[in-house]
């Protein structure tokens, strides 16, 4: 069974920061918003879009996986983590 | 005109900046017992079959701090105590008590309709994340298509074009929103009934699995928490549940108002 945690209060930063900021009745004339030097943590709350550099981020997450790795023990990879940077280095001894 | 250029030259010399907090059902012009931004008093403005909750500022701008925040916060949770209310975004200030007033009156129906969808009811959030140490290697462990291209791209036999990397990484994100979907569907299934509304929205990492606002009536919040581990149940152990609430309705607003 999956764990519940229950936060009942303002403890809860990240949540409160999602609604009070982007939720709720709207005077598009009446908001007055300063944003100059924001903390970080107003910035983070703030949902990611999927985009190339998105997808570019994944790529790179996923070439550093390990799981059910197939071609590890053909070229002779040491256990470890694959980037990019060895992989161009091993593609003329592979071949 | 010159009455009119008369009235504007003692509006601007008591002109007093209003911060706005909420939109509830009329009272009568009165001060709370909660001090708002900057500490100052928060009290009604009425006209007709609405009120707004506001308190003066004496700054024409304001910034998202955090003691900002928790002050609009407090008041919030001190006024829905009391009765029912419509959340303003952050950060909206009306020139003078007067400006508050006519909007109030010119969207009166808006926010009579607002206010009785979220009558009696408060919103919870449930947040669902997946608790495993990496997301990538869950995925990769998972669905044998992701794996297939990795190990095509990554494995050291071919070079891995910056197009192939858009295609691995558009493979993920396809995956993990189809998984998304199947698990929210699951979750919305085992709450549905407690709840008077849910709403989605967006996750903000890739770890995150769902993002629920649930509009519950204050008397079902118990059946409420009892269906959360209910759905809880549902799930192994990678997946974590955080619940969060009780909130002002701000999911439960959807008021883009003209002044």
């Amino acid at each position: 069974m999956a764990n519940v945690m229950k936060s009942s209060d303002s403890s809860n930063l990240a949540e409160m920061v999602a609604r009070i900021l982007d939720k709720g009745i709207v005077i598009d004339a009446w908001v007055r918003l300063s944003l100059i030097g924001i903390e970080l943590f107003l910035v983070e709350a703030r949902v990611v879009i999927a985009s190339i550099e998105t997808y570019l981020k994944y790529a790179e997450a996923l070439g550093q996986t390990t799981g059910k790795l197939k071609y590890a023990g053909a070229i002779g990879l040491p256990a470890g983590k694959w980037t990019p940077a060895n992989e161009i280095e091993l593609v003329p001894h592979a071949g | 005109m010159k009455s009119n250029w008369c009235r504007m030259q003692v509006e601007a010399t008591s002109r007093n900046l209003q911060y706005l907090y909420a939109v509830i059902d009329s009272t009568p012009e009165q001060e709370w017992d909660v001090y708002g931004i900057d500490g100052h008093a928060v009290r009604s403005l009425t006209d007709g079959a609405v009120s707004a909750v506001v308190s003066d500022l004496s700054r024409s701008r304001i910034r998202p701090e955090r003691r900002h925040l928790a002050a609009h916060r407090q008041v919030l949770e001190r006024v829905m105590a009391r009765t029912s209310l419509l959340p303003l975004r952050f950060g909206t200030i009306a020139d003078d008590a007067e400006a508050v007033r006519r909007i109030l009156f010119l969207h009166q129906e808006r926010f009579m309709t607002q206010l009785n969808r979220v009558a009696g009811s408060v919103e919870m959030g449930l947040q669902v994340s997946w608790d495993v140490p990496d997301i990538f290697e869950y995925f990769i462990e998972r669905e044998p298509e992701l794996r297939r291209l990795r190990d095509r791209y990554f494995g050291g036999q071919v070079r891995c074009t910056q197009q192939d990397k858009i295609q691995i990484g558009q493979l993920f994100d396809q995956v993990l929103n189809e998984e998304r979907d199947a698990c929210t569907r699951r979750v919305e299934n085992a709450l549905v009934r407690t709840c008077v509304e849910i709403k989605r929205s967006a996750c903000r990492n890739e770890r995150e699995v769902m993002n629920l606002a649930c509009l519950v009536e204050r008397d079902k919040n118990e059946q409420f928490e009892a269906a959360v581990v209910e759905a809880a149940r549902l799930f192994d152990n990678h997946f974590a549940f955080r619940q969060s609430g009780p909130w002002a309705p701000h999911n439960f607003v959807d008021l883009d108002l003209e002044t």
